[in-house]
């Protein structure tokens, strides 16, 4: 497993900002490129995917190659939000999206739990099960100041899924088995 | 299997769009901040794009129909009347938190944003379908997940929404007043799209 820690800042010296930081596949056949777009490159450097068209406002990007070096996951966090992106390679690199719907029973349990709505959540990796399944945690933060510590699966399913406006294949990054921490 | 954990410091942001707006903020007198948090500009700030909505085209985002939330965060009089107030915003006007009271915004989950193509400094509008009044705002706020309606001050007080702080267990609270709805839109790629004040409403 690969696991890397991208820090953001908004403040940072503008020369930094045109430094690229390449996250290599445990193969080293690729990488994930952090720039003001997240991508995908081969191991010339050449563009396979944009993962993350803009980083603007992220505070921290979390990047982790399964150990088969098949599957990246990304996570984006920002000061209220998180968001988590992938790709998969079979033929060719496929890159998918885990929709805000598969957290939304945990959401509405919770804010009826703790009676207000949720106004900030994070998440980060937590390691590889599988080549395929990777472990999340989370925390979610209520406007009555309530916390809830939670962990999930998140599991690569290729299949037909549907492409959608920003060229994921949605429906292939699946959460699984929440639970509280 | 081991762990190679290293941070580094690996990218910022350069310029936001948004800024692209401020000539037309001073021209509007709005400068940063007001004696009263609660004492909103309707429309002040982002104005609209130029070239109106055959500029910004379709919409790659729509909400639906969804209940208002107020996002207060860049407004620093928020602070003490709300308890989810955030001094920050993802995005910046000048290098600035983008204030709340000021700028018509929206928030957006990650998500959302990656699905349909957002970026930070998009066009957006919001809609009150009760009132049929709209404004065009920017995407100026990253929020968490699922969440939709969230705008700034400035957007709800432009689309008719009052806001009217209240008392909670956990103190003050500035909370729209009845529980409104309201549409936001939001366009892909047009963040370039500079503001013109003549076009403050979508609906105009």
């Amino acid at each position: 497993m690969k696991t890397q820690l991208l820090y953001a800042a908004t403040s940072i010296l503008l020369a930094v900002a045109s430094q690229a930081k390449d996250v290599r596949s445990p193969d080293g056949r690729f990488a994930v490129r952090a720039e003001a777009t997240i991508s995908l490159v081969d191991a010339s450097g050449t563009s396979i995917l944009t993962l993350v068209r803009d980083t603007s406002g992220d505070a921290k990007v979390e990047v982790a190659w399964s150990p088969d070096s098949h599957h990246v996951v990304v996570v984006e966090n920002s000061v209220r939000g998180s968001g988590i992106v992938a790709a998969w390679k079979d033929e060719a690199w496929h890159k998918t999206i885990e929709l805000d719907q598969d957290q939304a029973g945990v959401v509405q349990a919770e804010q009826a739990q703790f009676h207000g709505r949720l106004v900030a959540e994070h998440r980060k990796l937590s390691g590889w099960i599988s080549p395929s399944e990777v472990a999340v945690k989370g925390e979610m933060t209520f406007s009555n100041g309530g916390k809830y510590t939670y962990g999930y699966t998140l599991v690569f399913r290729p299949g037909p899924g549907r492409l959608d406006r920003g060229g994921y294949e949605e429906g292939e990054l699946i959460g699984k088995d929440y639970r509280s921490l | 299997m081991r762990i190679g954990l290293k941070i580094v410091i690996a990218f910022s942001v350069l310029a936001l769009p948004a800024c692209d707006d401020e000539e037309h903020a001073d021209l509007l007198g709005g400068g940063q901040g007001y004696s009263d948090a609660n004492n909103i500009v309707a429309g002040d700030g982002f104005c609209g794009p130029q070239g109106g909505s055959s500029a910004v085209g379709q919409a790659s985002f729509n909400s639906g129909v969804t209940t208002a939330k107020l996002d207060m965060d860049g407004n620093p009089l928020g602070q003490g009347q709300d308890p989810d107030w955030n001094p920050e915003t993802s995005g910046q006007v000048n290098g600035q938190a983008v204030n709340s009271a000021k700028y018509a915004y929206v928030v957006m989950s990650i998500q959302q944003m990656n699905a349909s193509g957002i970026s930070l400094g998009d066009w957006a509008s919001v809609t009150n379908p009760a009132t049929g009044q709209s404004v065009y705002a920017r995407v100026e706020d990253k929020g968490p997940p699922g969440g939709t309606g969230e705008i700034s001050q400035a957007a709800a007080s432009a689309v008719g929404i009052q806001q009217v702080v209240v008392q909670t267990k956990e103190g003050p609270s500035t909370v729209p007043v009845g529980n409104p709805s309201v549409v936001v839109q939001a366009f892909a790629g047009t963040s370039s799209i500079q503001g013109d004040c003549t076009q403050l409403a979508t609906n105009s």
